[in-house]
C-alpha cells in the first residue's frame, strides 16, 4: 500500500504528518510505502529514520492551484499512491477542493467539503458556535486594525491570540496584543481571533468520520501539562462522556468527512466541556491512538481501501499516556540536494549511525555519566543532544538524566538514559550536593555534565565537594564563565585579535533614553538584548519603548543595544581541556531555528580562521569545558559578529556524534583526565531535529513525581 | 494517605488566565456528586471502585488512576491495600480487618484510618455499591 502524507514541519509546533505515519507504521499489517510530501526542504520530521520511504516537494498550497495538481499527479503516475492524507492545516482546504480530480485518477482521500472547512475555521468558529448554541470561551474574529484593541479591551487581558490556522499565543495587555498579532498572524494582512481564556481543565478530542459519515473511531484526551506557549506537552486518555456525547451531538450538526480534532475547557466546578478551538485534521499525538488500541489513522486507511469495517466502534484504553519530546537525525547532504534539484529523495532508511567509531577506544570501559538539562518541554535544553551523543560511544556504560521536573522528556526516553533522578530546585548548593551524593551512592557516577547556564553557580561552588566523591568534572572558573557573559563580553576587552572576526558595536542603555540615543547614534535598526537571553529587534524610535518594557518587565536594569546586522547564523562548538586548549571544534551553519531560537536543523561549515580566533579567544579567557560562539556571518563584508558564547554543550551537539568528533565523549575523557586525538568532523551530513511523542506509564511519571526516580533500562 | 501527583506537578493543565463567563448560559448537569453515605450496616453493604478507575504497581510505585479525569494519585501502602481490596468489593468491615492484619495498630486507629479514607473516596464519588 501507498500512502502520501502532508505534514512534516512546524519544528516545535508539529505537524502531525509524523504521528500519523508512525501510527500507520505501527497499526497497518499490509506492506506499506510511505510518501512524504511537504512545501519546504527541511520538512525535519520526515527525516526521521525509519518513517518515510521517499521525500517529495510539492509547491506551496498558496502558490497557484494547478501546480500543485500537476506536480501530484506527476508524482501519482510515477508511484501510484493508494491513499493521500492531507496533514497540514495551511492544505486541507486544498486537498478538499483537488478531491474530485484526485479519486478519478485513483488516489483516495478523506476530506470534508470545502464550505464545511471554511464554516469551522477559525475566523468562523465564533460565529458557528454562537449560531449552534454551543458552550465556548468568547471569542471575536478581528481583521480590521482599528477595532484589535477595542475588542481586546471588551474581552479582558489575559486573552488567546489566534492565527487563523494552528498557532496561537497569550497577550497579556494591549502593547503585547499587537506585537503577538503582527508576529503569529500577520496582521493586519490577515485576522486574528481573540479569545477569552478560561481557567480549567483542558481536553482533546480527535475523530475520524468515514464516507457515509459514520464515526469510525474517537479519542479523548485530558491535558496533564501545559507549556508557556500553551500547548498540551502531556496527555492520558480518558474516559469522559461529557465530551463524548459533546462530539456525538457535534457531528449530527454538521457534515464531516474525515479526521477532526477539538480542544476543550471545562471550567472549574462544571462537567460541561466548552468548545476551544477546531483544526481540521489528525492531531500531533494521534501516535496515542495506537497505543490506546483505536489506531485512528489506521481505521481511515481502512475505511479508504474498504477493508471489511469493523462491526462496533472500538473504545479507546484509558490510562494510555503521551509526553512531546524530540528526536534527532543526520541526512546525508547529497540526499538533500537531489530533493532541492528534482523535487524527491529517498527517504532516511538508515537504523545504525554514520560514525559510531571506536577504533581508538577498543575497550568498554563502562564509564557512568550524569548529565542535567534533559527537558523539552519550554525549551531544548542541551542535556538531550549530550545524551544521545554518549550514547552512541562504546566507551560510556551508563548514561544518568538529572531533571528538574516531572515532564522532562529525555527522563522518559530508555534509548538516551538508563535511570533519570530529579534534581532540586533550589539555590543552595548544599542541597544540590546532598541530592547528587545520594544518587552517586545508589548509582557512582564518573563524570557530571551540567547543561543548563543558570546552574552552573552551583556547580561551581560544589565542585571540590564532587571531585571528593570521585565525580570529574570539566567546569570553567567563574572567573572565566563571567568573562564570557554579555555585559563583560560586550564591554570589557573586545578585541578578538583579527579584523574579520569582530563584535559588534555595543552601547548599554540603562533607560529607554538611551535607547533613543544609540537608535541615534547607530542610525538604523538596533537589536535589544537582556543581559541573559533574549533580543528584540527595534526597527524605529517608536519601537523602543516595547523593546525597554519587554527586558524590564523580567527585572533588568540595563539592555544591550547593536546595530541591526542580518546574515547567516554560525555556531561554533568546542570543548577546552584545563590547560585552556581546544581539544575539538565543530562549526555548524543554521538551516532552521524555531521561535524560540533553538537549532532544528544545521550543516556542518568549515571555517578554520573563524575556529582559531574563538578558541584563541577562549585560551585567553581561560576557558575549560564546552563552550558554543554563536556568530553572525555578514556574506557582503565577509565579516563574523560575535553574538553571543553559551557556557555550556549546545543545543544541537549530538550532531558532533555523528560527524565523528562527539564533543560530548571528548568532554568525559577530558573530566578524566585524558587527552583524546583531535579529529575533523564529516561535512556531509545535514542535523535533523523533530518533535516526537513518547509513550509514558503513568506509573513511572508517578514514580519520578514521588520517588525522585525512574528507571528506563536495568 | 495519598498524595494527588497533578499537585506536585510544575504546571498544572489550566490557563493561568482569570475565568470568565462565557457569551452564552448553559445549564449545570450534576453528576458523579458523592453519595455521602457513611456505612451504617458496614459489614453487609459490600463496596468497589467505580469501573473508571484504575490502580497499577510498578516497584514500589502504586497508583490510582482517574480514568475520567485523566488524574494521577500516588499510594501508600495503607492506600494500596484498601484500593486493593476494593477492587474486589469489600464491606467497611473487611477494610478494617486488611487494616489489622497488615499493620500493627489498634483496633480503633484501623477503624477510624479506614472511615476517614472510606468518607475521602466517597466524596470524590470513587466508589459505588455492589448490587
Amino acid at each position: 500500500m501507498r500512502i502520501a502524507i502532508t505534514g512534516f514541519g512546524g519544528l516545535d509546533l508539529p505537524d502531525s504528518g509524523l504521528s500519523v505515519a508512525r501510527a500507520l507504521r505501527a497499526g497497518l499489517t499490509a506492506d506499506l510505502t510511505i510518501h512524504a510530501l511537504g512545501y519546504d526542504p527541511v520538512m525535519t520530521s520526515a527525516w526521521m529514520p525509519g518513517v518515510a520511504d521517499f521525500v517529495h516537494r510539492l509547491p506551496r498550497p498558496d502558490e497557484r492551484e494547478g501546480r500543485l495538481l500537476a506536480r501530484l499527479l506527476a508524482l501519482h503516475e510515477r508511484h501510484g499512491f493508494d491513499v493521500l492524507i492531507p496533514c497540514v492545516d495551511d492544505d486541507i482546504a486544498v486537498f478538499s477542493s483537488l478531491a474530485s480530480v484526485l479519486r478519478k485518477v485513483g488516489i483516495r482521500l478523506l476530506v470534508p467539503e470545502p464550505a464545511w472547512i471554511s464554516r469551522l475555521s477559525r475566523a468562523n468558529l465564533p460565529d458557528f458556535v454562537f449560531e449552534h448554541q454551543i458552550l465556548a470561551p468568547a471569542s471575536i474574529y478581528v481583521s480590521d486594525p482599528e477595532r484589535l484593541r477595542p475588542e481586546a479591551e471588551r474581552l479582558r487581558f489575559p486573552l488567546l491570540v489566534k492565527n487563523e490556522t494552528s498557532r496561537q499565543q497569550i497577550a497579556t495587555n494591549a502593547q503585547e496584543l499587537a506585537t503577538v498579532a503582527a508576529r503569529l498572524g500577520g496582521f493586519p494582512d490577515k485576522g486574528v481571533i481573540l479569545q477569552q481564556i478560561v481557567a480549567g481543565e483542558e481536553f482533546s478530542a480527535a475523530v475520524v468520520v468515514g464516507r457515509e459519515g459514520r464515526l469510525l473511531g474517537q479519542i479523548t484526551i485530558r491535558k496533564l501539562a501545559i507549556n508557556d506557549n500553551g500547548e498540551g506537552e502531556c496527555g492520558a486518555v480518558v474516559e469522559d462522556p461529557w465530551i463524548e456525547q459533546f462530539v456525538q451531538d457535534f457531528l449530527k450538526v454538521i457534515d464531516w468527512r474525515g479526521p477532526l480534532v477539538m480542544d476543550f475547557v471545562r471550567p472549574q466546578g462544571s462537567t460541561q466541556p466548552w468548545l476551544k478551538d477546531i483544526q481540521c485534521r489528525f492531531p500531533s499525538w494521534i501516535i496515542l491512538s495506537h497505543w490506546a488500541g483505536v489506531n485512528l489513522p489506521a481505521q481511515l486507511v481502512s475505511a479508504l481501501m474498504e477493508t471489511p469495517e469493523q462491526p462496533a466502534i472500538p473504545r479507546p484504553r484509558p490510562g494510555a499516556v503521551f509526553l512531546h519530546g524530540v528526536s534527532e537525525a543526520t541526512v546525508p547532504a547529497s540526499t538533500l540536494a537531489a530533493l532541492e534539484k528534482v523535487g524527491s529523495a529517498q527517504g532516511n532508511h538508515r537504523r545504525e549511525l554514520f560514525s559510531v567509531d571506536d577504533a581508538d577506544s577498543p575497550d568498554r570501559r563502562g564509564i557512568s555519566v550524569a548529565v542535567t538539562g534533559i527537558s523539552s518541554f519550554n525549551m531544548i535544553n542541551p542535556g538531550l543532544g549530550v545524551a544521545r551523543a554518549l550514547r552512541r560511544a562504546p566507551e560510556i556504560g551508563k548514561v544518568y538524566g538529572l531533571n528538574y521536573g516531572t515532564f522532562d522528556s529525555g527522563s522518559y526516553q530508555a534509548n538516551l538514559v538508563d535511570e533519570a533522578f530529579r534534581l532540586p530546585i533550589t539555590d543552595s548548593p548544599r542541597e544540590l550536593l546532598a541530592r547528587i551524593r545520594e544518587i552517586h551512592a545508589r548509582r557512582p557516577i564518573d563524570v557530571l555534565i551540567p547543561c543548563l547556564d543558570g546552574e552552573l553557580p552551583r556547580f561551581f561552588a560544589i565542585r571540590d565537594e564532587l571531585e571528593a566523591l570521585g565525580i570529574a568534572l570539566l567546569l570553567p572558573s567563574e572567573q572565566a564563565f563571567e568573562r564570557r557573559e554579555k555585559l563583560n563580553l560586550f564591554t570589557g576587552d573586545r578585541d578578538l585579535g583579527a579584523d574579520d572576526v569582530t563584535m559588534p558595536r555595543t552601547f548599554i542603555a540603562y533607560s529607554l533614553n538611551d535607547i533613543y540615543r544609540a537608535i541615534s547614534q547607530f542610525g538604523g535598526p538596533v537589536a535589544v538584548k537582556g543581559p541573559l537571553f533574549g533580543c528584540v529587534r527595534v526597527d524605529s524610535p517608536d519601537e523602543a519603548p516595547k523593546a525597554w518594557k519587554t527586558f524590564s518587565q523580567q527585572g533588568e536594569d540595563r539592555v544591550i543595544v547593536q546595530p541591526w546586522v542580518a546574515g547567516e547564523m554560525i555556531a561554533v562548538a568546542t570543548v577546552c581541556d584545563r590547560n585552556h586548549k581546544a581539544l575539538s571544534v565543530m562549526t555548524a551553519r543554521k538551516l532552521a531555528n524555531c521561535h524560540r531560537g533553538s537549532t532544528w536543523s544545521a550543516e556542518v561549515v568549515s571555517f578554520p580562521r573563524l575556529e582559531a580566533v574563538f578558541t584563541g579567544f577562549l585560551e585567553r579567557i581561560e576557558w575549560v569545558g564546552p563552550a558554543e560562539g554563536e556568530f553572525l556571518y555578514d556574506e557582503q563584508n565577509d565579516r563574523f559578529y560575535l553574538l553571543e558564547i553559551n557556557p555550556r554543550f549546545t543545543g544541537w551537539i549530538a550532531f558532533s556524534g555523528e560527524t565523528g568528533v562527539n564533543h560530548p565523549l571528548v568532554a568525559v575523557k577530558a573530566a578524566l583526565g585524558e587527552t583524546p586525538a583531535p579529529r575533523k568532523p564529516r561535512t556531509d551530513l545535514i542535523f535533523m531535529r523533530s518533535s516526537y511523542a513518547i509513550e509514558v506509564d503513568p506509573v513511572r511519571l508517578a514514580s519520578l513525581s514521588v520517588n525522585g526516580q525512574v528507571i528506563n533500562n536495568g | 494517605m495519598i498524595t494527588t501527583i497533578k499537585n506536585l506537578l510544575r504546571k498544572a493543565a489550566s490557563d493561568s488566565g482569570v475565568s470568565t463567563a462565557s457569551t452564552l448560559g448553559f445549564v449545570e448537569s450534576p453528576a458523579r456528586s458523592p453519595s455521602r453515605r457513611t456505612p451504617r450496616d458496614p459489614d453487609q453493604i459490600r463496596y468497589t471502585l467505580h469501573r473508571w478507575l484504575e490502580i497499577r504497581r510498578d516497584g514500589d510505585t502504586r497508583i490510582l488512576i482517574d480514568n475520567q479525569s485523566g488524574s494521577i494519585t500516588a499510594c501508600n501502602d495503607t492506600a494500596w491495600l484498601l484500593l486493593s481490596l476494593l477492587r474486589e468489593g469489600a464491606t467497611f468491615g473487611q477494610l478494617v480487618d486488611g487494616v489489622l492484619q497488615a499493620f500493627d495498630i489498634g483496633e480503633a486507629q484501623a477503624r477510624e484510618d479506614t472511615r476517614w479514607f472510606f468518607n475521602h473516596l466517597d466524596t470524590l464519588g470513587y466508589l459505588e455499591k455492589v448490587a
